[in-house]
């Protein structure tokens, strides 16, 4: 069982690797633009305003990335980067299935539930 | 300060941290809430958000090299995971509710938890199968880890006990947007009698889903700002990046002193600012 479990481990820490590099690179798109258009304007990070309803929620972030938002193309790489550990979740609840792992099926479920409240609770 | 420049710099600073983060094996997260309030003035909160999603980065980026060794218990980080993703949850809520000057003061009492912890192995444990605990057993965290000859069986103790401190972790993870590591070693470690090596792995794969839950709390309350992230996470990644390129060559010890003692002065800097109410 240790086995399956490395050999399931190995192929996730890969994809892991991958979902940070995509992520880098979408966030480095919309750095670019972001710089492009907004490059000589003042920062405005010392009071708090809070950040734009666009740019809150998934399904705002990837309304307004169609839109070629610069701002909402970094964010989807916010969404990307966070989704890398939840995704791994995600796997983890597949495979535990898979070995018949009740227990562990469970108990990841309730990892990604908690994790799922977060993002969209 | 223009928006280029002020990338420019705090990419710069991130750079650099993560950098001198992934050489010592700190980690580069505690430092990026100090650069960005003490050096560049950002809001506490904005400040948090970024770091979350940096400390995400670093998680998922190293997940594949410690995986590789084979040491780490996906059955412990997952049970673990349970506490501090429930933690974090509680923390991000908390951190609403608190004063930014109250919370850089805990801020800074971590930073000296941090910069005074030892990452070294201390051998004084023995994981002696014998001594396994009712409930590890029953929860099958039981493991073995590959050792010089063959596989090496290790049980679990004190199972209450870290679940505990992992939902401190997890809360503090939440509070300050950190990755909580030096404490989850130290719960799964010290309390859970896991081995040191076994320790360290789970904890990387842990901090991510740990920052993960905080951070989605933050995304939606409109603390993530993307002006920010953007040079925060690209210079984080880089310096991590180029760290594990170099661990291998280095002998990072007069290495890890200094960035201890950086760590100590920014925890005073944290600890006096925070109370003095400047931040």
């Amino acid at each position: 069982m240790r086995i399956t479990d490395t050999t399931i481990e190995r192929n996730i820490g890969r994809l892991l690797q991958w979902g940070v590099l995509v992520s880098g690179l979408v966030m480095l798109t919309g750095a670019a633009i972001y710089l492009k258009r907004y490059g000589f304007e003042q920062t405005h990070y010392r009071q708090f305003h809070g950040v734009p309803a666009e740019f809150k929620s998934p399904a705002a972030i990837l309304r307004e990335v169609l839109n070629l938002r610069a701002r909402a193309i970094i964010q989807l790489g916010v969404l990307l980067m966070i989704a890398t550990p939840v995704l791994r979740v995600v796997f983890a609840v597949g495979a535990f299935l898979l070995e018949r792992d009740w227990l562990y099926a469970g108990i990841s479920a309730v990892v990604l539930a908690l994790l799922s409240y977060a993002l969209f609770g | 300060m223009n928006i280029s420049l002020f990338s420019a710099l705090v990419f710069g600073g991130s750079l650099l941290a993560g950098f001198l983060g992934s050489l010592t094996g700190l980690g580069g997260g505690v430092v990026i809430v100090p650069l960005l309030t003490l050096a560049f003035g950002v809001d506490f909160r904005y400040a948090v958000g970024a770091s979350l999603v940096s400390v995400i980065a670093t998680s998922s980026g190293a997940a594949a090299a410690y995986v590789r060794e084979g040491y780490s218990n996906i059955r412990v980080g997952l049970f673990l995971e349970i506490a501090t993703s429930a933690g974090a949850l509680a923390g991000a809520g908390l951190a609403t509710r608190v004063s930014t000057s109250a919370l850089a003061v805990i801020f800074g009492l971590v930073l000296l938890y941090s910069a005074l912890s030892s990452t070294e192995h201390k051998p004084s444990d023995t994981h002696d199968p014998a001594s396994r605990d009712g409930l590890g057993a029953k929860l099958r965290l039981n493991g073995e880890y590959p050792g010089s000859s063959g596989s090496v069986a290790y049980a679990v103790r004190r199972v209450p006990l870290g679940f505990s401190m992992m939902a401190v972790a997890g809360a503090l993870s939440g509070l300050l947007g950190i990755g909580s590591g030096a404490l989850k070693v130290l719960a799964m470690d010290r309390a859970m009698g896991l081995p040191f090596k076994v320790s360290t792995t789970t904890s990387n794969f842990m901090i991510g889903v740990t920052a993960a839950a905080s951070a989605g709390v933050y995304l939606s309350r409109g603390y993530i700002e993307p002006g920010l992230v953007m040079p925060v996470m690209l210079g984080v990644l880089g310096g991590a990046f180029a760290g594990s390129r170099l661990l291998a060559r280095a002998r990072a010890s007069s290495l890890r002193n200094l960035f201890r003692a950086v760590l100590l002065v920014l925890a005073v800097e944290m600890i006096y600012n925070g109370w003095t109410h400047r931040i």
